[in-house]
């Protein structure tokens, strides 16, 4: 598997965008802080959210059984899925009991995480992603490059060329208005013509056997209110209590994504509409293991929101692909080792630590902790390349032996100027600082010392 | 085994120790007019804002603002619309509304979010697949934040319902905001006394 540095290379070789991409999730970010403060219980409405996932993760079991029973009760039928391949063939089969041949998607990470769309493709089944930024990039035959704004690499000329190509709009439109109503029309031809809708879930309330699903632009609504079959693919850490949380996590979700107060459509379902049939796959792939991690248990409460991708200096630079995995940025990179250690291993290192997402996570997940507490964890089963091995064990010789620290950190200010930037790696695209000319400690000792 | 109790084995293995229900403390702290900030979230979130003085003025201010509308759906008592829906009804049929006019039940002053629940809507399609939407909300109906909202309505007591806050839209091509996505091109909250 590709490591992130030679993914974050390719999208770097083209430093335009790359500025580009990382203006537009900063301002991303903005409006995030613009809307968090204009909620004076904040905090409060965080360590709700967080206090509530801990007895969500220390519950998870009960409060399963209590939602199967409650949404059994209310007509729905409920399937457990302990892989993604289980997922799918769950899916592959309630579409073959109804007949389905063409299936209408709203966003659904997990789906993506399950690699669902392909394996239904093989099947003769026709895939239509909805949301408009899935639509395109499916197109495109690529993944979402973030999970609440799918194609937000992409330029609108290139969108306007791939819809030109694809629904045919005029060669070289690309005014966002326009190509968005060709979109609407091809899109709503699918929505009618649809056998089958799926949707993700972003909350399931325990108490109700109810669900509740997030869009702006009503995407899950038209599929699944015009197609008789509805099948809602859920990961199993969505559960929540009770409906009144919804209030806490709903407050918090939307400002810490985009910086809008709540999205435009907030839908909640319990029962299917007479005569309709509702699914609910409970998805654990991988989950319950995590939960049996005590330093990463805590990557469960994530509610999906992408603040911690927005803000992330490395995400916003490297771009989406990078990573590699389905959910990019500091989140994935704390959830993706889970299920690939190997795989993903380059992950967790993709990070300054610095600590922004642990700053804006709206459930408080200590992600930069997390992100270096793999490492370890990496590190132990994998080893150190041997370069980095050598450097670091000189380094700890170097650092026991204060008067070779002395003797070598004099030696390498005089050599240091002299050598090429590029020597390391983070020297590509930086250049060096100049040197201090004098030691903290020699400035230490003739100005603090002396005086004491 | 099946699938069912090897998660649940899983997840019993795994789970922390403690639990129970937590105790959270989320008291909204909310000073001013509810129905202004109710308006300038309307606003904010791209819809139109009227307040009208009763139904009289309601129909008025429809007739006159969707002058074009042809086929119009009303499931508000009093209001007509140009054909009748039924529950029974193939909600594919709707696709050629122009406008839906619907009753909120509890509308949030900081997100402008407004619950529609199923029975008031026939058909649970009906507020997306109209081109334009227009909600009636009582003044007393309003409330300050979600919190209360969920505290007056019962999500399960229906099969369905939805916080509707701004007519359809996305960012989804750099990041510039279009106005009717999928669903209603136009969204206006109309208050009632």
């Amino acid at each position: 598997m590709k490591s992130h540095a030679a993914g974050a290379t390719q999208f770097l070789a083209d430093r335009p965008r790359s500025k580009w991409h990382d203006d537009t999730l900063w301002f991303v970010r903005a409006k995030r802080d613009a809307a968090m403060h204009t909620v004076p219980d904040w905090e409060d409405l965080r360590n709700a959210a967080s206090a509530i996932k801990d007895d969500v993760l220390a519950n998870l079991d009960t409060y399963l059984i209590q939602f199967e029973q409650a949404a059994t009760a209310n007509g729905v039928k409920v399937l457990w899925a302990v892989d993604a391949e289980e997922h799918n063939r769950h899916v592959l089969n309630i579409l073959k009991t109804h007949k389905v041949r063409r299936l209408v998607k709203s966003k659904s990470i997990l789906t993506e995480e399950c690699h669902l769309n392909p394996f239904l493709e093989k099947s003769g089944i026709e895939v239509v992603d909805t949301d408009l930024g899935e639509r395109i990039v499916q197109f495109l035959g690529q993944p979402p490059s973030h999970i609440v704004m799918p194609a937000i690499h992409l330029k609108k000329k290139e969108i306007g060329d791939i819809f030109h190509e694809k629904i045919g709009t005029r060669a070289g439109e690309d005014d966002p208005q326009k190509l968005t109503e060709a979109a609407r029309g091809h899109l709503r031809q699918k929505f009618l013509e649809a056998d089958a809708a799926l949707t993700g879930v972003n909350f399931a309330v325990a108490e109700t056997g109810g669900f509740v699903v997030c869009t702006n632009e009503g995407n899950a609504d038209m599929g699944v209110h015009l197609a008789p079959v509805h099948i809602a693919s859920m990961g199993i850490e969505k559960i929540i209590p009770r409906a009144e949380h919804l209030a806490v996590f709903l407050r918090l979700l939307a400002r810490s994504a985009t910086g809008q107060s709540i999205t435009s459509y907030t839908s909640h379902f319990h029962r299917p509409e007479p005569g309709r049939h509702l699914y609910i796959i409970l998805v654990d792939n991988g989950r319950s293991r995590q939960l049996g991690r005590p330093d990463f248990r805590n990557s469960l409460k994530c509610i999906r929101c992408g603040a911690c991708m927005n803000t992330c200096p490395v995400y916003r630079r490297s771009g989406g692909y990078s990573y590699g995995f389905t959910v990019p940025g500091p989140i994935g990179s704390i959830l993706s080792p889970n299920l690939d250690l190997k795989a993903y291993s380059s992950l967790p290192f993709a990070s300054t630590l610095c600590g922004s997402c642990t700053d804006v996570c709206p459930v408080k997940i200590n992600i930069h902790e997390q992100l270096f507490n793999w490492r370890q964890v990496i590190t132990e089963a994998h080893g150190q390349s041997p370069s980095k091995r050598l450097i670091m064990k000189a380094a700890g010789r170097l650092f026991a032996k204060p008067g070779l620290f002395r003797f070598t950190a004099r030696v390498a200010r005089t050599l240091f100027p002299l050598l090429p930037a590029r020597i390391t790696s983070w020297g590509k695209s930086r250049e060096l600082p100049p040197i201090a000319k004098e030691t903290f400690r020699d400035w230490y000792m003739k100005n603090v010392k002396k005086n004491e | 085994m099946s699938s069912r109790e090897k998660i649940l084995d899983a997840i019993r293995a795994a789970k922390p120790a403690g639990g129970g229900p937590v105790a959270y403390d989320v008291t909204p702290t909310h000073t001013g007019d509810v129905i202004a900030q109710f308006e300038s979230s309307v606003v904010t979130n791209g819809g139109r804002f009227f307040r009208v003085s009763g139904l009289e003025e309601t129909k008025t201010l429809i007739a006159r603002e969707y002058a074009s509308a042809y086929q119009i759906i009303s499931t508000v008592t009093g209001i007509d619309g140009s054909r009748e829906l039924r529950a029974e009804d193939d909600p594919h049929t709707l696709a050629d509304v122009d406008l839906a006019v619907v009753q909120g039940e509890v509308g949030v002053a900081e997100n402008a979010a407004i619950w529609l629940s199923e029975s008031r809507l026939v058909k649970r399609v009906l507020p997306f697949i109209a081109q334009n939407l227009a909600i009636l909300i009582r003044e007393g109906d309003i409330v300050a934040t979600l919190h209360e909202a969920y505290a007056r309505i019962s999500v399960a007591r229906e099969g369905y319902g939805v916080f509707i806050s701004a007519p359809s839209k996305t960012a989804d091509i750099e990041q510039s905001l279009v106005i009717g996505a999928h669903g209603p091109r136009s969204l206006s909250v109309i208050l009632t006394p």
